[in-house]
């Protein structure tokens, strides 16, 4: 026992000597066994790492890739179905905003007003003035409107019109007759006629009127007449 | 009486440093700094100590790194070689989109173009008017966009340059047969200058300028060249007030002084 003490005891003195300096880590191999873990065991987990993750990442981005590439494939069928079957639809939509870009919408709305013509009429007489005078009895009025035959999409060309394209307008908001009683209103569509009649029992002395939309008075050469705020026909009853 | 056996010196890797250490040649030592070299012989003592002490952990733990290391790598090589065939199937795709896009386009164009032709046919000018919202004019002299009266050039050859572009928007939504029908260059060819030549007027006095047209995609291009100009020298190039107002210039015309002391000068 105390040989192996007295063998030690230089050995111990070679193991100080080459000890570090007061303070440091390394002391004992402590320090040496923590960085050669970091090594051994940190090295190998952090290639692990990094090839996982670039694999990830890889996996990642070929999805995006494919998923960009899904879309097209989309696109490329709608389109082809397009071609085929959907010109005259993505024709008439290419009109209508080309269109609206081309001229604006005021200076189109303008243009197309040459496509509609209208036409008031009380018992079958032409009204170009402010008032009219009609005989006690059954009173006709009657509205016409007509389309112009054109080759635009109703988008377009019906901006001209009274009701400005809009397909939840019609004509009764536009003229409508006040001061009678049992007014019967009609609306008939053909083609590219419509006529809105509106028919009544008038007796003398009643004061009745038609009023107009400021579009439709303007279109009817009353609002240049008459000046912009125009909107009463006075309607006498002999 | 038995004695109870001794413990072995402090740890592994303590008796290991002291074997390690023995032969070590003095001046090895000696080349390591006070800090470094406990650095280095520690971490011989830790590398050895973690062998002994969890060797067969240690392998299997490098099999299982070995193991997702080269499936990784196969994974990031497979992955690769899918990009690369992902990628061409996308311009393969890619193109035959825009193939498609064209081919709508150019259909709708052609319907839009029969539609304008019919329906304007008896007002051509109000196609024409709305067209050219989709035009812009600029004059430069010597390369030198100008809107004033008095320019100097200090070129012995003035030029002009009188240009019309069709914006990109008038490009995508105009038919080419409005476009051309709405220039005001185009005249009665590409090399026609007739049109150009009745819109500017030159000095009678001088001789007539080499004027060119040249077409691009977007345009036309008035390119007016008066050679070898005396010093002093006044070109006066007069404009019809549309093309003036056009143009954005002040007055209907640009007077251009050749200024020859500018290119001693230079």
């Amino acid at each position: 026992m105390n040989r192996k003490k007295r063998e030690n005891a230089p050995q111990e003195e070679v193991f100080m000597e080459s000890a570090p300096p007061q303070g440091n880590d390394f002391s004992a191999g402590r320090g040496g066994r923590i960085a050669a873990k970091a090594i051994l065991l940190g090295l190998p987990l952090l290639l692990c790492a990094g090839v996982i993750i670039g694999a990830v990442s890889q996996g990642l981005y070929n999805r995006a890739l494919e998923e960009s590439n899904q879309t097209l494939r989309q696109q490329i069928i709608k389109k082809e179905y397009d071609l085929q079957n959907n010109m005259d639809s993505l024709n008439d939509e290419f009109v209508i905003a080309s269109m609206k870009t081309l001229f604006g919408l005021g200076n189109l709305t303008y243009d197309m007003r040459r496509y509609w013509n209208y036409e008031l009429t009380v018992n079958g007489a032409a009204v170009s003035g402010d008032r009219v005078s009609v005989p006690a009895g059954t009173v006709t009025v009657s509205l016409k409107q007509t389309q112009k035959a054109n080759s635009f999409p109703y988008e377009v060309a019906g901006l001209g019109s009274t009701l400005g394209g809009d397909s939840d307008d019609k004509l009764s908001y536009h003229c409508k007759v006040t001061g009678a009683s049992g007014v019967e209103a009609s609306e008939t569509e053909d083609g590219l006629l419509t006529v809105l009649t509106y028919t009544f029992a008038a007796q003398k002395g009643d004061a009745l009127e038609i009023h107009l939309s400021y579009p439709l008075a303007d279109q009817l050469g009353l609002a240049e007449k008459y000046g912009y705020d125009f909107n009463t026909i006075a309607v006498n009853v002999a | 009486m038995r004695q109870k056996p001794k413990k072995e010196p402090r740890s592994h890797y303590i008796k290991e440093a002291q074997e390690t250490e023995k032969p070590e040649p003095q001046e090895e030592k000696e080349e390591f700094s006070s800090f470094a070299y406990p650095v280095v012989t520690g971490l011989k003592e830790g590398v050895s100590c973690l062998i002994q002490s969890a060797g067969k952990r240690l392998l299997l733990f490098y099999i299982i790194c070995g193991l997702v290391i080269l499936s990784g790598i196969g994974a990031v090589a497979a992955g690769f070689f899918a990009r690369g065939r992902i990628t061409g199937e996308g311009e393969t795709l890619l193109s035959q989109n825009r193939r498609l896009e064209q081919e709508i386009r150019s259909q709708n164009l052609a319907y839009f173009n029969e539609i304008l032709q019919k329906e304007y046919k008896d007002a051509p000018a109000g196609l024409k008017a709305a067209a050219q919202r989709f035009f812009s004019y600029s004059v430069r002299v010597n390369n030198t966009p100008t809107s004033g009266v008095t320019m100097f050039s200090a070129s012995r050859n003035i030029v002009v340059t009188v240009e019309e572009t069709v914006s990109d928007e008038g490009q995508r939504l105009l038919p080419q047969e409005v476009i051309d029908d709405a220039s005001n260059f185009r005249g009665g060819g590409d090399t026609d200058i007739s049109q150009m030549n009745k819109a500017m007027t030159v000095d009678a006095t001088r001789e007539m300028p080499k004027i060119t047209k040249v077409k691009k995609s977007d345009g036309y291009v008035y390119t007016i060249t008066y050679e070898a100009a005396s010093a002093g020298d006044v070109v006066t190039i007069g404009f019809e007030t549309w093309l003036a107002t056009k143009l954005g210039l002040e007055e209907p015309y640009i007077e251009i002084i050749f200024n020859a002391s500018e290119e001693a000068e230079e």
